[in-house]
């Protein structure tokens, strides 16, 4: 089938395609998912080549799945984001295990030099958000990214955690006021201007 | 919208985007996937090839052409060559078979092969 008519086709579909060999069905699917499972999981880990093997590895599973994805079940943007939450779990576990740290994750210095913070960039601010991020505990950190970064609603939420809608927004309320509270200190560092 | 607010946004539009090499990965992974998929594919069952009839080759293919086959003309020879042992050795009880079955005066007057007949088909 020519790329231009698949545009319209759905994600579900598309993977059914795939199954039944479209030469195109992965590049489309991969365009339309590839970005949010490698944001998800970078946010998560903090780490890009750790949320690169994960992205790709989510996506290896979404193929090998294909051939038994049935229609209108599920979509494979919320079955990918669960297998993406899961692997960025075991990997946290495992760094708990081993007691380190990538270098990503290493907090930023607490009292930046007040010269530079007139320079403050979008870069810097992101670097804040995620050691603010990393700083929550791994399913608030997951909700939070999930919903105000990917911008998934709670029921989908809900289904990648495999949690209740109302645990979700426990979750993502109390992780918003963490990340608050952590950055609050840091307004005017990152170039905001104190309320 | 809040400062976090604006700062999710950003993180949003900032987010690490896909290198080459990922996606290269990513679709190595797909076309390898695809292909042993199809492979393990149910295929339809081999339709039955259609019956062809080889004319037989070297000496006596033409006779056994004429008798439809080897199979055909390892019977006939067979059964000639019985006809021949039984004609010249002759056994003694081919004999009585061949007695009972040849219409001569004595035999076909003491054979009975189904008594009681005439009782029945007699007319009163």
């Amino acid at each position: 089938m020519a790329r231009d008519n698949l545009a319209e086709v759905g994600d579900d579909a598309l993977l059914i395609l795939y199954a039944n060999g479209d030469p195109q069905a992965a590049r489309l699917l991969m365009d339309r998912l590839l970005p949010g499972s490698l944001r998800h999981a970078a946010r998560v880990l903090g780490d890009r080549s750790e949320a690169e093997d994960v992205a790709q590895e989510a996506l290896l599973r979404l193929w090998r799945v294909a051939p038994d994805w049935r229609q209108g079940e599920a979509q494979p943007k919320t079955w990918l984001y669960r297998v993406v939450a899961n692997l960025c779990t075991d990997r946290l576990r495992a760094r708990q295990r081993r007691g380190t740290t990538p270098l990503d994750e290493a907090p930023d210095p607490e009292d930046p030099v007040p010269g530079v913070q007139a320079l403050m960039i979008d870069g810097e601010r992101m670097a804040a958000l995620q050691a603010a991020l990393l700083a929550l505990p791994d399913r608030q950190r997951q909700a939070v990214v999930l919903r105000h970064i990917e911008g998934l609603t709670n029921p989908e939420i809900a289904g990648v955690l495999e949690i209740g809608v109302e645990a979700v927004e426990s979750l993502t309320a109390r992780g918003k006021r963490a990340l608050q509270a952590i950055l609050s200190g840091q307004k005017s560092a990152l170039g905001y201007e104190e309320v | 919208m809040t400062e976090l607010d604006e700062l999710f946004a950003r993180s949003r539009d900032l987010g690490p985007r896909p290198s080459g090499d990922l996606m290269a990965r990513v679709l190595a992974d797909a076309a390898q996937v695809q292909v042993q998929v199809l492979r393990a594919a149910p295929r339809p069952p081999p339709r039955p090839e259609p019956l062809v009839i080889r004319p037989a080759t070297g000496p006596g293919g033409w006779l056994m052409d004429l008798f439809g086959g080897a199979g055909a003309l390892a019977g006939v020879l067979t059964a000639g060559v019985a006809g021949l042992v039984l004609g010249y050795v002759q056994p003694v009880g081919l004999s009585y078979l061949g007695a009972l079955l040849t219409p001569s005066a004595t035999v076909s007057q003491s054979l009975e092969l189904m008594p009681g007949l005439d009782a029945l088909l007699t007319e009163e």
